[in-house]
């Protein structure tokens, strides 16, 4: 596949990240790569298809970041930061990010620094304006307002996934305001606009959105001057 | 004022509004929600504006980490209540 590069600031280095698209329906790796306790953690799923794909996209996740580094997937050690945000115990150079929606994962892995990424099915929710209403800052919410009805679910999700993928970069996840910061909201300009109100903090983000099978809709965010991303479907 | 178990009977329906094949007869009320159903970010806020439109209780961001459980929602929830 091409590499798909977002507007950079050509006097800046762009993150090179490659996005692993994990389906999670099928053969999934041996559960034997996880470790106790996310055997524990697996076995504690009410429902056996959230266990089946708990175990696939984490054991794709140990076997595409032991591949990285050379190591074997069931040595992988990893420790969550204050706010839960996991990271690799014995290798903190290798930023990695995972997210999965119904029977899709994504897996985002850089060397470039702390990179995060959402992926959601893009299905109209009933509920989703009462979210946006609820959680998006103003800018977001009148941009939302303006796109044609028949557009506003995807201008929704792409909202959500650029505005998650950015938290899950710094690490807060939902503990962070989502309308102390606005994400742009067009399917073709990913960015961040502001975040406080300061416009010069949004353009130190690079956002990209992710090109995935209908109807997953989803997003990378990283603290660069652009990003040139490298997809990749697992298992290669 | 909802009693305790009006306000749990809320907490199931808004698991059942993002999750409906959920059994909540079969939830352990001590175990974190989210090892038990695959419930992501976007599900748990759509269980806030549920609660919301139920309850009328906003949850602020701060105090999200109080949500884990199923028995520490429902505490949190009449705290705020009986607060307000």
């Amino acid at each position: 596949m091409p590499d798909r590069r977002v507007p950079a600031d050509p006097a800046g280095r762009p993150a090179s990240v490659d996005l692993w698209v994990i389906p999670l329906t099928g053969a999934t790796p041996a559960a034997d790569v996880l470790s106790p306790t996310e055997r524990e953690r697996a076995a504690r799923f009410r429902f056996d298809r959230d266990r089946a794909r708990y175990v696939a996209a984490h054991g794709a996740m140990r076997c595409i970041l032991g591949d990285a580094l050379g190591r074997p997937p069931a040595s992988l050690a990893f420790e969550v930061g204050p706010l839960g945000k996991p990271a690799l115990a014995d290798h903190p150079a290798l930023h990695f990010n995972l997210s999965h929606s119904r029977d899709l994962a994504v897996l985002a892995v850089t060397t470039h620094g702390p990179v995060g990424v959402d992926v959601e099915a893009a299905l109209p929710i009933p509920d989703s304006v009462a979210v946006a209403e609820a959680n998006f800052s103003p800018a977001e919410r009148a941009a939302l307002r303006r796109l044609p009805e028949a557009e506003r679910v995807a201008g929704f999700h792409r909202l959500w996934t650029r505005k998650e993928a950015y938290l899950k970069a710094i690490g807060t996840g939902l503990s962070h305001a989502l309308d102390r910061f606005t994400v742009t909201s067009d399917a073709a300009a990913a960015r961040v606009v502001e975040i406080d109100g300061d416009a010069a903090a949004g353009a130190r983000w690079a956002v990209a959105p992710l090109v995935l099978p209908s109807p997953f809709v989803g997003a990378v965010a990283i603290r660069a001057e652009g990003i040139v991303l490298r997809p990749q479907i697992w298992p290669a | 004022m909802p009693t305790r178990e009006e306000v749990r009977q809320a907490v199931f329906d808004a698991i059942r509004s993002v999750a409906p094949e959920t059994d909540t007869a079969t939830l352990r009320g001590d175990r974190p929600l989210r090892e038990q159903v695959e419930i992501d970010s976007f599900d748990f806020m759509r269980m806030l504006v549920f609660l919301h439109e139920r309850l009328g209780v906003d949850v602020p961001e701060g105090a999200y980490g109080q949500l884990a459980t199923v028995e520490a929602t429902v505490d949190y929830l009449l705290g705020r209540l009986t607060a307000g």
